[in-house]
């Protein structure tokens, strides 16, 4: 392990120092000694910062500022670390906020450090870690010590389990939490359980209250039967009273009504039935005369409808038109029109054939006419125009012929030309380079093809054509010359194609003759004209085969025209047959007059709503003599009384015998009730006489009912006001009985002690639990105390040998707390003298320092701040002994006041400056 | 000739409001599970007319507190008029939650029902179909905390084949009222051949050198407490051509169920798989419920390594447990959920480092205190041992 040594301090610019320097320093155990203000803790504080480094706040920096205001502090530090030369220039910037900047740099070995390396030379020291470890205070507990302060340093030297992962404090306490909240479970179901048997109590309770309320009933009934009783008796005297009362005016009533049934006399039996039916009469009456109105109705009604149909008053005879008999007049009088509808009809197609026979027949005799046909001869191309049309292909191939001679001849007549050309012009010289054909040969070539074409159309343009061509061909120039050999056999040719030629058309003249003939001689055989120009042949046939068939349509028109004649007879017999129906099917219903046929629809609609209103008129009559004689049946027993009078007046006189008879009635009951009153006294007679004299006049028993029944109604109140409290007892006593309440507590009252059975052992569990976590915490801590802990206290006996022990324990919250504990008890560090407190944070950072310089294999100096103010004499030797030992490892500087201390200091070995 | 049987019932406790599901899960939960409770009574009728019994013994507590809850009254009436038109007797010895306080409260009952006074064992022969003759011998409580040893009463009983009908806690069981108290001696000395009991919850069947004693249990489980739990129903006993009673045979009547369902979570390396076991033990129950309703007190149990999770997300997880159980089987309804796992930790291995924990293991195995109590030092053992899980 290496070790620093200082061994002094130079130009300290420093709080109160201003370029001091301090040599000298260089002992394992140095003792400062200075007065009060002379800069001792100013010193330590430099040495501190140059060494450890800085920390804190600006606000604690600026204490050290220059006392000329600078804001920069320097100074030099000197030593060795181990063999090697170190040193330490300092400086510092105290700035206005946060920590004042470390701007030291340093030697060691020769080599230049900044203010990292010289932390890492020191084994990675750390501003904190330095100044709470090796730097000791006295005189400022609260800032030096307090076990808080130590918690992370115990933390970072903790060995054992006490400072594992877990904190058994905490968990003690949780278990401590969970065992008050468990006691107080219990506590509250005790409380919830003793409300509950107190509940029990009174539920148990309950059949007594039952009786109770059961008694209670029974007296309210009791009681209200007792009401009932008085108020029947007061009932019967009030209802005394009031026969008593009706006693007096039914005597007089009696009277009255006796002498005005002898004003009145009796009422005849027979007015008496009649007088018991006066409603029913009053209703008949009414029914007659509505049966009268409405016969005059259908009265008026049906003669509208004969009106209409222009019927006789006996046509409609009440019955109903069946629907066969409708049917029967809508068939007679469709069949009629039917007849009618086809004579008509046959009449016009009859007129319209004559009509067209004869312009037909105007048109033949026209047309034969033109043909040359005479009339007679027309008639006899009747069945001919098949053959007639079919001598059309004959003619067709007679103008065929003719066509195919004209062409013949146009080409005879065309060689013969060019022969006679040839002849006339023979061919030239021969030319160097001559044409085969010449052009006039061409144009004539071409010329008589156009000829012979025509001539497959029209024979007649086909000569002309070869003429023009010939024409051309001779007045064209000749363009070339031929030698006379050459215009030998040219001439020969010529001369022998105009010979075939007149021999070919010679032949084709013949033959068209031949059909021409053939023609003529087929249409004489049919009895036909003929014509001599072939090229009119084929119309002239058509025409005639027209004729023929216009001379057959005719022939066919006058056949039809015979037939409709002949028709023209049978519908108008069936005309009349069925005229004869519908009039014979009228007059069964006494119709006279026919009604139109294009109507008749119509009209047997309104005929039936006439048959309707005839039927009609039929009933309002038959009810009218119905209700007349109700009527009349009903005023029997008084009819011979009233025969001479009308209706209204017999009426009139129903109603004054019904008021006579009312009045009688009315008098009668009056008799009567009066009769009821006076015979219901009956057996209570002699006490409504005795009442009768007591209370002689209306007057004085209706104040006697007043106070009978002004005492009744207070007996009903009493009574319903028993009522009311019977029916809330037997609310009370239903509420009572209804439920099971006893069960249910029974229940909960188990439950509950469940549960607090439960509560109980779970507090149980807690309490042993925290009992035995308690102890065993107390012992394992003791046992297994950090090696910090323990080199402590044997620091703490060597000065105080009845130290006891010192145990280092956690409280819930994680933080750190020393004990002290030995037979005065515990005490926990905060709880210690300033004495005791001062030796024990002496102790214990004397302790740390060993670790920190095993952890960091450097022993760095602690310096003491007069760190033994608060001991005692004997404990300040000790103290001091402690600071020679830690010597041995550390350079330790004790910076004191107290020239005893120092004394002692020199005693143990310590080199002693004075400044 | 063959067997003929009777059927022995008590602890019907009918008109039970089952009070505690109320505080738990609510009125309607509770309002649904009375409505099935009260079927039980009806199942018991149904059984001894299926099995042809020749009477029915109920050993007291047939009603929860008295009999004048109209409803449960009336279902009683109806029930036993159901067995008596089938020829089947019945005999009612009252206990102390219906003690017979006045005849009132049997003045209805139909003809063919016989309920024990009070004042002296009263006795009836019943002719059994096999020709036996099987005396019934019985005495009610006339207050609630009958303290007369009422077995004495039976000395002078005499039969050769003699069931006593008694509502008494046989040696003075802890968890129950010691009412007319009596003991295991007693019955054995005593010339009843089948003692048919109540007030005990928890079905018992005890041989005894002329015959037998039992409890059938009570008829209907009312809660998660471990008496109330599990099958509830009547016994059967058949007598045979000899007069000798058979082994009672058991037969659940109970129309709801409570379990007690531990979920052992030693496997279970995922907290997210929590709910899959607790699902696959829930299933056992409820195939065991045979289509049941099941009431369920659900206790985690087991050393796992998802402790520390399960205790810092305890809400969340019964949430997720409760839904879980509602998606998957409406028939079941978590009444409560215990948490006893604990960390997943060596405590062998444990006691012999030199860690808190170990110290605190070894100082319970010291504890002189808790050596006779084991459950308790278990508890504490899981307390301490999840109270110093590192993991947490």
């Amino acid at each position: 392990m290496k070790r620093l040594q200082i061994s002094g301090a130079a130009d300290v610019s420093f709080g109160v120092h201003r370029n001091r320097s301090l040599d000298g320093l260089g002992h394992d155990f140095l003792c400062i000694l200075g007065p009060n203000e002379s800069g001792k803790s100013t010193l330590a504080e430099f040495l501190q910062w140059s060494i450890g480094g800085t920390g804190g706040s600006a606000s604690s920096a600026e204490r050290f500022l220059l006392s000329d205001g600078g804001r920069e502090l320097t100074g030099r530090v000197h030593g060795t670390l181990d063999a090697d030369q170190f040193e330490v220039a300092a400086k510092f910037r105290i700035l206005q906020r946060g920590a004042p900047t470390d701007l030291r740099t340093g030697f060691l070995a020769g080599f230049e450090l900044d203010a990292a390396g010289i932390a890492g030379a020191l084994g990675g020291v750390n501003p904190s870690d330095f100044a709470q470890i090796h730097r000791v205070r006295g005189a400022e507990l609260v800032g030096s010590g307090e076990t808080d302060g130590f918690s992370t340093l115990f933390t970072q030297f903790a060995v054992g389990s006490a400072a594992a992962s877990i904190n058994p404090r905490a968990r003690l306490a949780e278990l401590q939490s969970a065992l008050k909240a468990a006691d107080q479970r219990v506590k509250a179901l005790n409380r919830e359980l003793k409300e509950l048997r107190s509940r029990l109590s009174s539920a148990a309770q309950r059949p007594a209250e039952v009786d109770a309320i059961e008694a209670q009933i029974a007296e309210v009934k009791e009681l209200q039967d007792a009401l009932g009783v008085t108020q029947g008796v007061l009932l019967r005297q009030r209802a005394l009273v009031e026969r008593a009362s009706g006693v007096l005016p039914a005597r007089s009533a009696l009277t009255k009504a006796a002498s005005e049934l002898e004003e009145l006399g009796p009422m005849p039996d027979n007015w008496r039935e009649v007088i018991g039916v006066a409603d029913a009469i009053r209703s008949a009456d009414a029914k007659v005369e509505t049966a009268r109105v409405r016969v005059a109705e259908c009265e008026q009604d049906l003669t509208e409808a004969r009106g209409l149909l222009g019927l006789p008053p006996e046509a409609l005879s009440g019955t109903q038109l069946s629907i066969a008999d409708r049917g029967a007049l809508l068939d007679a009088a469709q069949q009629l029109r039917d007849a009618e509808d086809t004579s008509t009809s046959a009449i016009a197609a009859r007129d319209e054939l004559a009509r067209s026979i004869e312009e037909r027949d105007r048109d033949v005799q026209a047309t034969a006419l033109a043909l040359g046909v005479e009339p007679i001869t027309a008639v006899g191309l009747l069945g001919r125009e098949t053959s007639l049309r079919d001598l059309l292909t004959d003619a067709a191939v007679w103008v065929e012929a003719e066509g195919g001679a004209a062409q013949a001849e146009s080409v005879a007549v065309a060689r013969h030309s060019e022969f006679e050309l040839l002849q006339a012009n023979p061919p030239q010289t021969p030319m160097p380079s001559a044409r085969r054909f010449p052009p006039r040969v061409i144009v004539l070539i071409v010329g008589l093809l156009l000829a012979v074409a025509a001539a497959m159309v029209s024979p007649v343009a086909a000569a002309p054509l070869a003429v023009i061509a010939i024409l051309i061909a001779i007045l064209l120039p000749e363009s070339g010359g031929v030698t006379t050999a050459a215009v030998d056999d040219a001439l020969e040719t010529a001369r022998r194609e105009t010979a075939d030629s007149t021999r070919l058309a010679q032949e084709a003249r013949k033959r068209a003759d031949l059909r021409g003939a053939d023609l003529r001689r087929a249409l004489e055989e049919l009895g036909a004209p003929s014509v001599i120009e072939f090229l009119l042949i084929r119309s002239h046939i058509q025409q005639l085969a027209d004729l023929a068939a216009s001379v057959s349509t005719l022939q066919g028109d006058r056949v039809r025209l015979t037939e409709l004649t002949d028709s023209l007879v049978d519908l108008s017999a069936r005309s009349l047959e069925a005229r004869s129906r519908l009039d014979e099917l009228l007059s069964l219903r006494g119709v006279t007059s026919a009604p139109p046929l294009n109507r008749f629809g119509d009209w047997l609609a309104q005929y039936e709503l006439a048959e309707e209103r005839a039927a009609a008129f039929a009933e309002a009559s038959a009810r009218l003599t119905q209700s007349e004689a109700d009527r009349a049946a009903l005023i029997e027993p008084v009819a011979h009384e009233l025969a001479e009078i009308s209706w209204p007046q017999r009426l009139a006189r129903l109603t004054e015998m019904s008021e006579r008879l009312a009045t009688i009635e009315a008098i009668e009951k009056q008799h009567y009730e009066a009769r009821l009153v006076l015979d219901a006294v009956g057996e209570d007679e002699q006490a409504i006489e005795e009442l009768l004299r007591d209370h002689p006049d209306e007057f004085a028993l209706r104040a006697r009912q007043q106070e009978l029944t002004a005492d009744i109604e207070q007996l009903e109140q009493d009574r319903s006001q028993r009522i009311i409290d019977g029916r809330d007892l037997d609310v009370a006593l239903g509420q009572l009985t209804a439920t099971e309440v006893l069960a249910a507590l029974n229940e909960e009252h188990e439950s509950l002690e469940e549960e607090l059975a439960e509560a109980t052992n779970d507090r149980t569990v807690l309490q042993h639990s925290v009992s035995v976590l308690n102890e065993v915490i107390d012992r394992f801590e003791s046992e297994n105390q950090a090696p910090a802990v323990k080199r402590t206290r044997a620091m703490l006996e060597r000065v105080v040998p009845e130290w006891g022990e010192l145990i280092l324990t956690r409280e819930t919250d994680g933080k750190a707390v020393l004990e002290r504990r030995n037979s005065s008890g515990r005490v926990v560090d905060a709880k210690l003298s300033d004495g005791a407190r001062s030796l024990l944070y002496l102790a214990l950072r004397l302790a740390f320092a060993t670790d920190d310089a095993e952890r960091r294999g450097v022993a760095l100096p602690i310096l003491c701040d007069d760190p033994l103010v608060h001991l005692d004499d004997s404990r300040r030797e000790g103290a001091i002994a402690l600071l020679a030992d830690a010597a041995q490892t550390h350079q330790v500087v004790l910076f004191t006041c107290d020239t005893a201390t120092a004394s002692l200091a020199q005693q143990t070995g310590a080199h002693v400056i004075t400044i | 000739m063959a067997n003929s049987t009777f059927l022995h019932a008590a602890d019907l406790h009918l008109g039970a409001p089952l009070q505690s599901l109320g505080s738990r899960l609510g009125e309607d939960v509770r309002a649904e599970a009375l409505a099935l409770a009260r079927r039980a009574f009806e199942n018991l009728v149904q059984v001894a007319l299926d099995e042809q019994v020749a009477f029915v013994v109920l050993a007291g507590d047939v009603y929860d507190t008295s009999d004048r809850d109209p409803a449960a009254r009336r279902r009683v009436l109806v029930g036993l008029r159901r067995l008596t038109e089938a020829g089947i007797r019945v005999f009612i010895a009252h206990g102390n939650h219906d003690p017979l306080t006045s005849a009132a409260l049997s003045g209805e009952l139909p003809e063919g029902v016989t309920v024990f006074p009070t004042d002296a064992v009263a006795t009836a022969d019943v002719q059994l179909p096999n020709g036996v003759t099987v005396t019934v011998a019985g005495i009610s409580y006339e207050r609630v905390d009958e303290q007369r040893r009422l077995v004495e009463a039976f000395g002078d009983v005499s039969g050769s084949s003699v069931v006593g009908v008694l509502h008494t806690n046989v040696g003075g069981v802890g968890a129950h009222g010691n009412y007319a108290p009596s003991s295991v001696a007693e019955l054995e000395a005593s010339p009843v051949h089948y003692w048919a009991l109540g007030h005990i919850h928890d079905r018992t069947v005890r041989a005894t050198p002329k015959g037998w004693w039992a409890y059938p249990g009570n008829l209907q489980g009312r809660s998660t407490k471990a008496t109330e739990c599990g099958a509830k129903g009547v016994l059967l006993i058949d007598v045979g051509a000899d007069g000798r009673f058979a082994e009672p045979r058991f037969v659940a009547c109970d129309a709801l169920r409570f379990e007690r369902v531990e979920v052992d979570l030693s496997p279970v390396t995922d907290v997210t798989l929590v709910a899959d076991s607790v699902l696959e033990a829930l299933d056992v129950a409820v195939s065991g419920a045979q289509d049941r309703p099941l009431y369920v007190r659900l206790e985690l149990t087991g050393p796992t390594e998802v402790a520390a999770e399960l205790d810092s997300n305890s809400a969340a997880l019964e949430d997720q447990i409760r839904a879980e159980v509602d998606d998957l089987a409406h028939t079941v309804r978590i009444l409560k959920i215990v948490r006893s796992y604990r960390p997943a930790i060596d405590l062998v291995a444990e006691r012999s480092r030199q860690t808190l924990l170990g110290k605190v293991l070894l100082r319970l195995d010291e504890d002189p205190e808790l050596a006779d109590q084991p459950d308790l030092r278990a508890e504490i053992e899981r307390t301490l041992v999840t109270a110093l899980d590192g993991s947490r």
